[in-house]
């Protein structure tokens, strides 16, 4: 019983890492709090969406392809014009943006909420041990660890990874050194694509369904859990978006059944207690940039 | 300066402003239904968004948070003034502790300063918060705010009906209640602007570090200003509920926050002229906008939903980026110009 | 002249003037130093040939093009600076801080050899090749800006403030150096608070009061003439002829 808790709340916990990762990355570099991150999560969804009837991996293919060239667009069209605005004005922007990618999709391809089967193989679980465990679970877990491994891979041992930590820590110095802005950024955008282009694909095989304001509650979590981890550290973000996805397991399994509607609530009030006792995050050992 | 020239400075604007409200009434008096619905809801987008300003424009601080108090104010109405034989019906589930809330009744002007109370209530108790928080922190604490009042009124079926619809409520917000409340929120809003507090915290705005090392309690100001401006959001919330008579947990949440944002940055959060002008022009903008898309223009043909909502996005980043301050940055509404900047200082 | 400051005026907000009217050259080759009290426009001068600072008005010229000029690129024309805070990234290794000084560089080849000719220039810096750079010293944070701004090649170097706060024996170093580089042909513009030694290793130097006003320039012997420059410098810098040479 215990043990299958903590398999429910670790798959919870890597899903809302990959949520938090690809707030925190934009912030970390622009001091950009990106509430378009939903909508680019979205776009990965509809992807799988359009592509239900092909084999499986080429929804999954166009989910990254979209999501990327989604996110890189936003930047070039909405951010780039604001490259020196302050950190409120580039997130009341990004609201903008938000609601634009959703008013575009309501008007075009996405009016309403669409179904999308799940892959048959994905519903299938298996017992280990006495603990069962689904095989989307299984997917979910290794498709995290693949990336958030792939993603300290690329920090830690590539060019552009040491261009990017630098650019986090003071990008002013970074662009004097000769690192060029603008790609540094627009990878980063690229890069969250493609973590929003995951969040997507595990987000529609969990819920079946793709709608446009299905952003909304992942967005959400990914910032929550950046500001739990610490906005502009990327190591922090990932724990942060682990211990507030087993956390919300957690409160799951535990919390009466009348008060779980309120989880967000008390989610949120952590939120709001955390920013004024830590504002540079629990696990974060730097100061938060805060203009 | 002369004494008399101070004296017009002072209350020009706020004048100025309130003779304002007293023109979209009267337009709305001699205007058929429609015209009378869309200023109405003009107004209340004032008194949101003044009471907004009151915080945020002398602060600098964003809040994303101020609908919270917007829909305290609208459910302290809606139990206020719907009438009692229905509450009980609605209400069969109420918790005992909060049993008095089917049998309480009262007229519309005391539930709309219930309303805004209540408001204040919820406004202090965070207040602690935004005494610490500045710029991006703040902005995320609010729109924390935000998502708790929308999960408890959401969730909390019994007491709220949660995402369906109050009913019930009769109509009480005339064209009069709307402008005489945008009006004396105006008012209030310029007083605070121009008292010691108002310009302790602006004095905070321009440079926090200054403003500290000066003496000045910055924590204070702000928690006065964030409590004082919840009251007439409250209000605002009261003047919806009595005038849409119906609303559900989903009305205030995010969409709502966007729009007076909107309001906010077009006009210009600085400034308290820029707030109420952005009001108005968004509110019309909006039906305009809402016409557009039911075909009004368009010979009959409807565009595809969601293309008012494009729009305002598009016209929002276009301010970002082109005017960030808003249509009036820190300029209020004047009558003698030029001759108020020659007689300053 | 490779370096050519005329008449630049520098606004910070509407009112802040930081530079007023001040003149400055430096020829190819040349160590130029730049000397005035803090607040005196210093550093002001060498942001805004980097393109920090808000130039109002007056003109930089280097080798020739205008370095107001949108297109110019203070890389391109492989000019390194050094800011006052180091600008050392702390959350990065010293060898990724060292990199990042090449990450421009189109002749990848030569990169590994020059960074090896920095190692043995500042040897202490091989020595914590893979430890976090949050964990040196002010001094070797200093070394290891200057070493990264040289992975650039840069014709000409701007160093802001290299010796503020370190240690006698590091200023010593970190002097050497300078006259090491200006032996290896490299162009310097160095900004201190530090008059005599300054005066002492460079070819020409500029003593800036505030607001941003030279007072006077030229070698020791010339800077002696000038009353202007003794009375703000509380010293005749004649004495350092005859101590150094």
């Amino acid at each position: 019983m215990i043990l299958q808790i903590i398999v429910d709340m670790v798959g919870l916990g890597a899903t809302y890492a990959l949520l938090t990762i690809g707030i925190a990355l934009l912030f970390g570099i622009l001091g950009l709090m990106n509430f378009a991150y939903g909508e680019i999560i979205m776009i990965g969804a509809f992807a799988m969406y359009l592509f239900k009837d092909y084999p499986w991996f080429v929804g999954v293919l166009a989910a990254v392809v979209f999501a990327v060239v989604v996110s890189v667009l936003t930047e070039r069209l909405a951010f780039r014009p604001l490259r020196n605005a302050d950190p409120v004005t580039l997130m009341i922007a990004s609201f903008a943006v938000s609601l634009a990618l959703q008013s575009v999709m309501r008007m075009t391809v996405l009016p309403r909420t669409q179904g999308v089967p799940p892959q048959p193989f994905l519903t299938e679980s298996i017992t280990v041990f006495g603990i069962r465990v689904t095989v989307l679970q299984i997917v979910t877990l290794v498709l995290c660890g693949v990336l958030l491994g792939g993603l300290a891979l690329l920090m830690k041992k590539t060019p552009l990874g040491v261009q990017l930590r630098a650019s986090a820590e003071n990008f002013q110095v970074a662009k004097s050194l000769g690192v060029k802005g603008s790609f540094v950024i627009m990878s980063a955008f690229a890069i969250a694509g493609v973590m929003a282009a995951a969040s997507g694909v595990i987000l529609v095989a969990r819920q079946g369904a793709v709608s446009a304001e299905m952003g909304l509650t992942p967005l959400l979590i990914g910032i929550v859990g950046a500001v739990v981890g610490g906005m502009s550290n990327l190591k922090g973000a990932a724990l942060g978006g682990l211990l507030l996805g087993m956390g919300t397991g957690l409160l799951e399994a535990t919390l009466p059944t009348d008060l779980i509607a309120f989880r967000d609530a008390f989610l949120y009030s952590a939120v709001m207690v955390v920013l004024v006792i830590r504002p540079q995050g629990l696990l974060s050992g730097t100061k938060v940039r805060t203009s | 300066m002369t004494n008399s020239t101070r004296i017009r400075r002072l209350f020009e604007t706020p004048i100025l402003l309130v003779a304002l409200m007293g023109l979209v009434a009267l337009i709305a008096v001699f205007g058929d239904p429609t015209i009378t619905r869309v200023t109405v809801q003009a107004l209340i987008a004032v008194v949101f968004v003044a009471g907004l300003s009151l915080f945020s424009g002398n602060s600098g601080v964003m809040s994303f948070g101020h609908v919270g108090f917007m829909a305290i104010g609208a459910y302290t109405t809606a139990y206020l003034t719907i009438p009692v034989n229905l509450k009980s019906s609605m209400f069969s589930d109420l918790p005992e502790s909060l049993g008095f809330l089917a049998t309480i009744h009262a007229p519309f002007p005391i539930a709309v300063l219930v309303g805004g109370l209540a408001a204040a209530v919820l406004a202090l108790v965070t207040a602690p918060i935004m005494a610490r928080l500045g710029g991006l922190q703040a902005g995320i604490a609010t729109l924390a705010l935000l998502v708790i009042v929308f999960t408890v009124l959401n969730s909390w079926t019994d007491v709220t009906r949660g995402s369906s619809s109050m009913i019930g409520l009769p109509k009480s917000t005339t064209i009069w209640w709307a402008a005489g409340i945008a009006a004396l929120v105006i008012v209030i809003a310029w007083a605070y602007k121009k008292s010691r507090s108002g310009l302790q915290l602006q004095a905070s705005r321009e440079d926090y570090l200054a403003a500290t090392a000066s003496g000045i309690a910055v924590g204070r100001h702000r928690v006065f200003a964030w409590v004082l401006s919840s009251i007439p959001v409250g209000f605002a919330g009261a003047l919806y509920a009595g005038f849409f008579t119906t609303f559900n947990s989903q009305t205030f949440f995010l969409s709502l926050t966007f729009s007076f944002i909107v309001m906010i940055v077009l006009g210009g959060y600085l400034s308290l002229s820029g707030a109420v002008i952005g009001a108005l022009g968004v509110s019309v903008l909006q039906e305009i906008l809402r016409r557009f898309q039911d075909g009004a223009f368009t010979g009959g043909i409807s565009l595809p939903a969601g293309i008012a909502d494009l729009i305002l996005a598009a016209v929002l980043l276009f301010v970002l980026v082109k005017a960030p301050l808003g249509l009036m940055g820190t300029r209020e509404l004047r009558l003698f110009r030029k001759r108020s900047i020659g007689s300053a200082s | 002249m490779l370096l050519e400051i005329n008449e630049l005026f520098v606004r910070y907000g509407k009112s802040v003037m930081a530079l007023q009217g001040a003149s400055l050259e430096v020829g190819e080759g040349e160590l130029v130093s730049l000397i005035g009290q803090n607040g005196a426009g210093k550093s002001t001068l060498l942001k805004s040939i980097v393109g920090i600072a808000p130039v109002h008005s007056g003109s930089i010229t280097y080798d020739g093009a205008a370095v107001t000029d949108k297109k110019f690129s203070v890389i391109k024309n492989r000019i390194a600076y050094v800011p006052e805070d180091r600008g050392v990234f702390s959350s990065l290794t010293v060898g990724e801080n060292l990199r990042l000084g090449a990450v421009s560089r189109k002749d990848t080849r030569n990169i590994d050899a020059d960074i090896e000719r920095e190692l043995a220039r500042f040897p202490i810096l091989g020595e914590y090749w893979s430890r976090g750079a949050s964990l040196l010293s002010g001094g070797e944070q200093q070394q290891l800006a200057i070493a990264r701004a040289l992975l650039l090649r840069p014709k000409l170097l701007l160093l802001d403030e290299p010796t503020l706060g370190l240690a006698p024996i590091i200023v010593d170093l970190i002097f050497d150096v300078i006259e090491q580089l200006r032996d290896e042909g490299v162009t310097i513009l160095l900004v201190e608070q530090n008059a005599v030694r300054s005066i002492e290793v460079s070819d020409r130097s500029y003593v800036m009061q505030a607001p941003g006003k030279i007072l006077g320039s030229g070698d020791a012997k010339e800077l002696a003439a000038n009353e202007a420059v003794v009375d703000y410098l509380g010293f005749s810098p004649t004495g350092l002829l005859g101590d150094s040479e």
